[in-house]
């Protein structure tokens, strides 16, 4: 076990890093999707939209104040998001996930259009530009960082869906929003609020996630289709889920991609299916009534 | 006024059926070739039709099995016959036997779950096209497929462009003539039924759960058909043709066509192919173009194309059961408001 450990000790903790940022995506992703009733097409185009704002003006003195940036742009998209499909309600998930999907096809050809079609990257800030010395293997310092970041993130999530009023309230918007609506909270509100945030969550994510990636228009479509991958083996609408599944995915997209090279991509698509025919629901999700 | 309006809808039918049909005389190789591109798709289109607009079992997968169909009908006329007949047939037989065993796993589950499994079919089709080298040839695929013969009592020529136009809009128009028969069928009204309001249907004594296996094999063999004609008329078949973006483009012909109406499959075709073939010629933001298409089509189109036209052509495609809809006498069930509703808030 610690010869194991040890011997993939880099892989599992890009794994991690991987998996963490994938949660950042994922877990917007399945709030929207538990307060709202609406899959977000349009979620990893966020991502993409925040991994351009990282590759083409941080610099590392800006860094972390572009970061800023970066979540007050997710904001105003997850408010524009909530305009467009708010003529929608009543006609079901597909016209609002195809009006997300026409976003997410204007933003990913847009941003082409912009700034070309060929791989960018951003340089870490310092001082995490570095690496450092883990257990006996140097790192780079970065990763450790986002790491770092996710647990804060995933701590953070816990406390307030779990102990304060206003994460009780999207809880019980999740379970039932006309029952909470007749209890007297604010539906309309609560589900703007999660959408600006969901949508804040990943354009933050694909900022982050751009010292580590290569930002390139497609690059939305991978992330997408990894973070739906979570969102429906987690679970739809279960945070534990989405963590659970980010973690999981985030490994095999790393340390098994390294063991089975032959396999790759058929790893993460296999695992869904199989998690997918044997429980439908997800791992935490619940059986439908 | 209305009878006259009758009248020149059914004149502008019959021209556009005209045009159809002597189209190689009018086209010239190329547009020919994408025209016949156009049918195809137009096949596989009408499969993901079958599932979304009357099965209510939204796929975004049908592309797994155009390749699968595309492989089997590659082997086959490379190493056992070259006749199209048999190759076709060997492809719709392929992807009908895969959409069977897939689709009895996959319709076990609903909504998103479904759709996100249909995506891993296409994806690991299109992984095991890259990776089973020794079968697909992996990523440079199969090539040196000889031009598919047809036995002597039909006097066409498939080399020839215009003949295997004509080869493949027979069976198109074969299709489309079945499955409406099939749609209009005991079998076809339960499957309205299982749409509208599974849960009666299920109170009824009918097996939702085998329907919907049945026409998802149904689909799948439809979908066979489309990749054994693509792959007769290339020659060749590479991983590029299963997958999900294919599967996705196939999505957007049906939702742009028109949803829940037969020849909407052919419309929304026929409307991306051109759009993209003339456009991408002009500049390169074709999927800025499409999105903008998608966005602004949910609002004002919400039936696609042929839901727009439909007040036109009253009576003229007669597959839809949208077409009908609940004031129409061939619906198993009117729709149950009380159910989708339900549906929409809960699920």
């Amino acid at each position: 076990m610690l010869e194991f450990l040890d011997a993939n000790l880099i892989g599992l903790l890009n794994g991690l890093a991987r998996g963490m940022l994938l949660f950042m995506l994922a877990s917007g992703l399945s709030l929207i999707f538990g307060t709202m009733n609406v899959l977000n097409l349009a979620h990893g185009a966020f991502f993409l939209v925040g991994g351009y704002l990282a590759a083409q003006f941080a610099t590392p003195s800006t860094f972390w104040l572009l970061a800023g940036l970066a979540v007050v742009v997710g904001l105003s998209m997850g408010l524009l998001l909530r305009v467009l499909v708010e003529p929608l309600r009543g006609r079901g998930h597909l016209a609002q996930a195809l009006v997300t999907l026409g976003l997410a096809f204007v933003i990913r050809d847009g941003v082409a259009q912009i700034w070309g079609r060929d791989f960018k990257t951003a340089d870490p800030p310092p001082p995490f530009d570095g690496s450092v010395l883990v257990f006996g293997h140097d790192y780079p310092s970065y990763r450790l960082l986002l790491v770092v970041i996710g647990v804060v993130l995933v701590v953070a999530m816990y406390f307030l869906f779990e102990r304060t009023t206003l994460g009780a309230m999207v809880r019980a918007t999740v379970e039932d929003a006309e029952m909470a609506s007749a209890v007297g909270i604010d539906v309309k509100g609560l589900q703007t609020g999660v959408m600006a945030a969901g949508c804040a969550l990943a354009v933050l994510a694909g900022y982050l996630g751009a010292p580590l990636l290569s930002v390139f228009p497609g690059l939305d479509d991978q992330v997408l289709l990894a973070a739906l991958i979570v969102v429906v083996v987690g679970g739809l609408g279960s945070l534990g889920g989405a963590l659970v599944g980010a973690l999981l995915v985030g490994q095999i997209e790393t340390t098994g991609v390294a063991a089975f090279p032959q396999l790759t991509g058929f790893l993460t698509f296999g695992m869904m299916a199989f998690v997918l025919l044997a429980r439908p629901e997800g791992l935490f999700g619940r059986k439908p009534s | 006024m209305r009878e006259q309006m009758n009248r020149i809808s059914s004149l502008v039918l019959l021209g556009a059926g005209v045009l159809v049909a002597v189209a190689p005389l009018l086209l010239g190789p190329f547009r020919l070739s994408v025209l016949t591109d156009i049918l195809i798709l137009g096949l596989l289109a009408m499969s993901v039709n079958l599932l979304v607009g009357f099965s209510d079992l939204v796929t975004v997968g049908q592309a797994a099995y155009f390749g699968v169909a595309g492989y089997a009908c590659a082997l086959v006329s490379l190493h056992f016959s070259s006749s199209a007949l048999v190759t076709l047939a060997a492809g719709i037989l392929a992807a009908g036997v895969v959409g069977l065993l897939t689709g009895a796993l996959a319709v076990r589950t609903s909504d998103t779950t479904f759709i996100m499994i249909t995506i891993a079919y296409a994806q690991i089709s299109f992984i095991l096209a890259q990776t089973w080298v020794p079968v697909t040839g992996g990523d440079n695929g199969i090539g040196g497929i000889p031009v598919p013969s047809l036995p002597f009592w039909i006097p066409l020529d498939l080399g020839h462009g215009s003949h295997f136009y004509w080869f493949v809009l027979i069976l198109c128009i074969l299709v489309y003539f079945i499955v409406s028969r099939l749609l209009a069928s005991p079998f076809g009204l339960v499957l309205s039924g299982v749409k509208s309001s599974p849960d009666r249907m299920t109170a009824l004594g009918y097996s939702v759960y085998w329907r919907r296996t049945t026409i998802f094999a149904i689909a799948a063999s439809i979908a066979g058909m489309g990749g054994a004609l693509s792959v007769q008329k290339a020659q060749f078949v590479s991983p590029e043709s299963t997958g999900f973006p294919l599967s996705a483009l196939a999505f957007l012909m049906v939702l742009i066509g028109g949803t829940g109406r037969l020849g909407g499959g052919f419309v929304g075709a026929t409307v991306l192919v051109l759009l993209r073939d003339e456009l991408s010629s002009v500049f390169d933001a074709w999927l800025l173009l499409l999105g903008l298409i998608l966005i602004v089509m949910v609002y004002l189109a919400p039936k696609g194309i042929l839901g727009l036209l439909a007040p036109l052509f009253k009576g003229a495609d007669r597959g839809g059961a949208d077409g009908v809809g609940p004031s129409g006498g061939r619906s198993a069930f009117p729709k149950d408001p009380g159910h989708d509703q339900v549906n929409e808030e809960f699920v």
